[in-house]
Parts: structure tokens; sequence; C-alpha cells
């Protein structure tokens, strides 16, 4: 197998290229406590497959891994120091998948993954309650 | 406050504790709102629909955890359902765009002890039920990410607000009687917490693959029991392209759990609709929309002629009066320009016995609007169905039917049918059961006024049932009856015992009502007559 240059690996991680995300621990830096594996895959450029990463691309993988890490705690930090009054983001942005030593396997569901309930309400002040994002299932009186 | 209303409201806050029935599945709140907002607002409230806060915030924590002891009496689990939850005021992002609440599990899991099916996806509150162990323990703050958290429930605070939804307000009663204009935040967020304890997919139905593929290219429990009627195979033996295709398939997607099955003639009632009985080379029945107004669609006020109702100006849209002749007619009027109560109001005032009105899009809707002064009855059909009629008038008839061999929202096998509109719809499609039942069902994706989840969860329960859900029993005090404390129809029995507690001077009178409930679900079927005593004797042992 070719190796896939670095740049290849970097775009699979920034570019959200990657088959499985990766959140989970990196191996100089267990997390305490979590006894789980982690599952790094990139998509190879020339066959369009998930694979493996290479030394370097793994590299490159854990390195923009702390970076993001250290923008989240910085994140955190921050929402501590001043409490806001509005909802805080939970969910991450991106899944990740974990493989556990006894075979069990978990992924940690994204932001895009939550269902949304919104309102619709029509000229004569009734409303709808509706999961639909853009088609409203039933609809409102018209003009 | 009366004393039967104190004691109504002590009794649903979980606070009467001698006949209540003991919780096993404990749902816990993570709350995250910061001091004075959210559930921490302070601001004074009047105590309403059973909910005794005094503030806003008590009010939202009492009726937040009031869902989650309803779910946590119906499901069973002995390993702790951590909830985050907020209600603090949604990003104005958000707010712009309607959104109300948002909720769904943080993690599925597969292979993981004692999975009833391998390689196969199940929500972490469900696969730590079945494992009997928390699966995902850790921390339940952010600074690990909430790592230990189960299901995510967060609704916007900002409800009202001139900048967020303005005009309409939650009603935070525990009564499901929300006065016109408000939201029942009980109905909504026992509806928003089942999708987080399990009654979702978790395919990406926009392109047929599952969350892990391609390293774990499971389906989940949810799956396993959709079904598409054509290809006669569940959507966990599809491919991805074959999902993306049945996903849309409206009617054709059903739910083949046999426990839902089985309830459904027990719950749904009879599959009535319009059909056109001639000319023959267009008879067939119609998909149709039903109004919030004018009189229910019935065989005597909706079967006869059609006729075009034509306005000035050749205008078929009803919206100035109609000047063809439709009196004791059908009138049938397209869609679009006006409101639908005017133009049933207009086709009323020409005489028509009842409106057709043809949509001006692909499907049927539902048609809203309010005026007591229309009584006709008004249906929407398709645009298709529309043109099809116009092109044979005159000498269209319609009928209404009621067929009692079917059901409203099942197809012919009793499976109910899931939502599967085209296009697909991201966020409701598949993983709600489909608008087409009668009655209304708890998820649907639209959460209607005629719900009542504070003592019914209709065919809810028996989903989770089919997806593997252990069903809690009926306990009174510390006593076990065995007997599971949801009906198939979705009665929490528990809720009813509340009431006996609530509304009893005394041990005795107490007893006589837990019996007079017993006698009710023999009476029903739903428990065996030798069964009665199973609940009748843990009455008599409680304190009550």
């Amino acid at each position: 197998m070719k190796r896939a240059p670095r740049a290849v690996a970097i775009a699979a991680m920034v570019g959200s290229l990657c088959v499985s995300s990766v959140l989970a621990e990196e191996a100089a830096q267990p997390v305490p406590g979590d006894t789980s594996s982690s599952l790094r895959v990139v998509i190879d450029p020339q066959t369009g497959q998930a694979r493996a990463p290479t030394p370097e691309e793994l590299q490159a993988l854990i390195e923009a891994e702390r970076a993001a890490r250290a923008a989240e705690s910085s994140a955190r930090t921050a929402l501590r120091a001043a409490p806001a009054a509005t909802a805080p983001e939970v969910f991450p942005t991106e899944k990740s998948v974990q493989r556990h030593p006894n075979g069990m396997v978990s992924v940690r569901l994204p932001q895009e993954s939550l269902t949304l309930l919104k309102i619709t309400t029509d000229e004569n002040g009734n409303v709808r309650l509706v999961h639909a994002k853009e088609t409203p299932v039933a609809h409102a009186e018209e003009k | 406050m009366k004393r039967s209303n104190v004691l109504r409201a002590l009794a649903l806050s979980g606070l009467v504790c001698a006949a209540q029935p003991a919780l096993a599945a404990k749902l816990e709140l993570i709350n995250i709102d910061p001091p004075n907002s959210g559930f921490n607002d302070p601001t004074p409230a009047t105590p309403v629909g059973g909910n005794p806060g005094t503030t806003i915030g008590q009010q939202r924590l009492n009726a937040y955890r009031r869902a989650l002891e309803l779910w946590g009496s119906v499901l069973k689990s002995d390993v702790t359902i951590h909830v985050v939850g907020s209600f603090s005021a949604f990003p104005q992002s958000l707010c712009a765009g309607g959104v109300l609440a948002r909720a769904g599990a943080f993690q599925i899991f597969a292979n993981f002890p004692n999975a009833p099916k391998q390689n196969t996806w199940y929500s972490v509150a469900l696969a730590n039920a079945l494992a009997k162990e928390d699966l995902a323990p850790g921390d339940l703050g952010p600074e690990a990410g909430y790592v230990g958290a189960d299901i995510l429930a967060q609704f916007n605070g900002g409800l009202g607000q001139p900048n967020c939804i303005a005009g309409s307000t939650w009603y935070y009663g525990l009564d499901n009687n929300p006065p016109p204009g408000t939201i029942d935040f009980l109905n909504t967020f026992m509806h928003e917490i089942a999708h987080g304890l399990g009654f979702q997919n978790f395919i990406d139905e926009s392109n047929g693959l599952p969350p892990a593929w391609p390293d774990y290219p499971f389906p989940d429990i949810y799956m396993s029991n959709t079904l598409d009627i054509d290809l006669n195979r569940t959507w966990d033996q599809l491919t991805p392209a074959q999902i993306v295709q049945s996903a849309v398939k409206i009617d054709r997607v059903v739910w083949a759990g046999p426990n839902v099955t089985q309830a459904a003639p027990l719950f749904l009632g009879p599959y009535e609709t319009l059909r056109v009985t001639a000319p023959a080379s267009i008879a067939r029945e119609l998909a149709t929309g039903t109004a919030s107004f004018g009189a229910a669609a019935n065989a005597t006020n909706f079967t006869g002629e059609v006729a075009l109702g034509v306005s000035q100006g050749d205008s078929t849209t009803a919206c100035t009066p109609i000047l063809s002749d439709v009196a004791g007619k059908i009138a049938l009027v397209d869609r679009g320009d006006c409101t639908f109560v005017e133009k049933a109001a207009n086709a009323q005032a020409a005489g028509a016995r009842a409106v057709l009105i043809a949509n001006n899009a692909a499907g049927v809707v539902g048609m809203s609007g309010d005026d007591p002064s229309v009584t006709i009855p008004a249906l929407m059909i398709s645009q298709d169905d529309g043109n099809a009629i116009k092109e044979q008038l005159p000498g269209v008839r319609v009928q209404w039917f009621v067929d009692k061999t079917r059901l409203a929202g099942a197809d012919s096998k009793n499976r109910v049918k899931l939502y599967a509109p085209s296009p697909y719809q991201a966020g409701s499609s598949i993983s709600h059961f489909d608008t087409s039942a009668t009655p209304n069902l708890l998820m649907e994706p639209a959460i209607t006024t005629t719900l009542k989840a504070a003592t019914n969860v209709d065919l809810t329960a028996q989903l989770f049932k089919d997806i593997g859900w252990p069903i809690e029993t009926l306990k009174i005090g510390t006593c076990d009856t065995g007997l599971p404390n949801v009906t198939p129809v979705g009665d929490i029995i528990s809720t009813q015992i509340d009431q006996c507690a609530a509304d009893a001077k005394n041990h005795g009178q107490f007893v006589s009502c837990v019996t007079h409930v017993a006698n009710g679900l023999a009476a029903h079927g739903f428990i065996a007559n030798n069964q009665k005593s199973k609940i009748t004797t843990c009455a008599s042992q409680s304190k009550k």
C-alpha cells in the first residue's frame, strides 16, 4: 500500500474525512480510569478506502487532536469564568468510536444526532410542534 | 388550595410515600443551568395544574422530574439513567429557527454483556438496562465532556421573550390541561425523552449509512423492527441504497415489532377516508388531510356530488364569493391565496355541504384555523387527485367511508405505520409513528393537544418492549404486584393509584378506589380476574 502524504492525513482530520473521528485518549496521555482503546482510520486518497494511518499520519492526527483539546479546554475555562445564561452546547461536533477490551463497541454521538423540536404559528395564533426542520407536517393557514 | 388539590399536587410530586409506587428505573436530572437561569429561575409563579412550584424554576424542575418519574415507572432498569437537562434560553440562532427543544442519546453501544442481538446498536440507557451495569460510567459534568451522561434534553427557557418565539409560553401543569395558546411541557418532554430512551434509529437516512460505517457497519435495534412492506424485509437487512429509497415510501414502512402490532387493535380506531365512487375510471381511495375547523367528516356530510367552486375572474381558490352552483354539493377549490377558513366560509356561504381543497403541491397536509361560524366539513386532497377529479367534472361522486376491518394508522396486518414522507425530513422521518394514526399517538412527529402523557403513553411503551426494554411492575408502597405498570393501550396504572391516594380520605377509601381500578383493568382484559387480588392485596398492605 502506498503511503499517503502527510498533508492528506491532516486533511483527513481537519476536513472531516475521518471515517471514525478520534476523541479518545492518546497512548501517551491516557484518560484516568478509561480502559478503552481508540481507533483511528483515514481515507486513502488513492483507493478511497478506509485504512490504518501511517506513523506520519498518526502523528499529525495526534497533534491535531491535542490542539483541538487545548481549544476545548480554553473554551470550558472561559465558560466557567463567566457562566452564560444561554443553554450550553453539550454534544461534540464530531462522533467518536471506541472499541473496548471486552469486545464492546460504542459511539459518542455528534450534535447533529439530536432531535430538534420546532414550533410553527399560523396567522390565527395556532401553534404546532413539529420535528421537521423545513417542511412542517401539518401546515398553518396561508395567505 | 383545597385539600384534595394539595394531596393531588403532593402525590404527583412524589411526596406522598405511603401509597406511592416505588419507582425502580431512576431517571436523574443533571441540572446544568447557571444560578438564576432556567431550572434556577427565581421568578415567582402561581402553582398550576397540580404543579406546586412557586417560582418558574421550581415549576420547571417539578414538571421535568415528573416526566422522568413517569418513564421511570414504565421502564425497568437497575442502572440510573442520567439525563442532562437545561431550561436556559437557547441562543438566538436557534430561537430564530423556532427551536423549542433538542434531545437525544449521548452514546450507543453494541456487543455489550447480555446484548440480545450481536452487532446491533442500542441507545446507552437501554444498553445499561440490558447489561445491568453502567457501560458509560464517569463524570457527569462538562470538564470530561459528560462522559457518564446518557440522555440530553434541553428546553428553550427563552420561549415567549420578545426575541424568541414571542407570544408562546410553556404550560408547566402536570395535568395535560394547558390553556389555549400555551404549550404543554409534560407532553412535549415525555415525547423528547422517549427519543433518548431509544425511540429513534441512528442511521443517516439521507445516505443509508449506519453511525460507525465502515468499521462497524451495524444496524440498530430500531431498524430491526422497521419493515419495508414492499421488500418484506426489515431495515437491518437492507442495503444503504434500499434504505434511502425505503425512507420516503409513504404508507409502506411499518413497525414490525410484535408488541406494538398486538396492541394496535386495542388502541387505534377504524380506518376511514374519502373515496371516489364515480366515474369508475377514477374510482379510488383518496389521501386526505383534516381541518381543525368545521365539522368532522362523516358518511352523511361528505358523500355526494362534487362541483368546482369558481369565483369572479374564473378563480378556483375560493378567496372571494363562489359564483358557480355548489349548493347542496361538495365544493372543490384550490389551495392558495387565502386562509383555509376563508375558503370554507365562502363555500358554506354558497350553500356547499362540504369543501374539498386540492393541494398545490404533492401530498396532503392538515389544515389549521379557527372560525366557529364555519360548520361544514373540510378536507384536503392531493394536487394529482384534485386534477383527476376536475377532468371528470361534472359527474364525480365521492363517499366518506369507514372500514372497521382496518386500523387508522396501520397496515392490513395491524402493523403500525412509521412516518415516511417524501421528501425525507431529517429528524422526523421513520423515528416517529405516522400521522395517520387515530387517536393521535405520543410519538407522532407533531405533538398534538389531544395527548395525555401524564397518564397514558399509548403504543410507545409497547415499542419499547419490542426493542428490548424491560417493563416495570406496579408497586404500591413496598409491595410489588408483579403486574406490568402499563397496559397494552399505554395506561400508566400507578397514576391511577396516585389518584386514589390523592382522593381517599382514609385507608378504606383508598383500598376501595384501588379495587375499582383493578376491576377496570380486568374488565378490559388487561389483567386476569385472578390477578386482581395482587393489586388489592398490595393496597391493603399500604399505609394509606
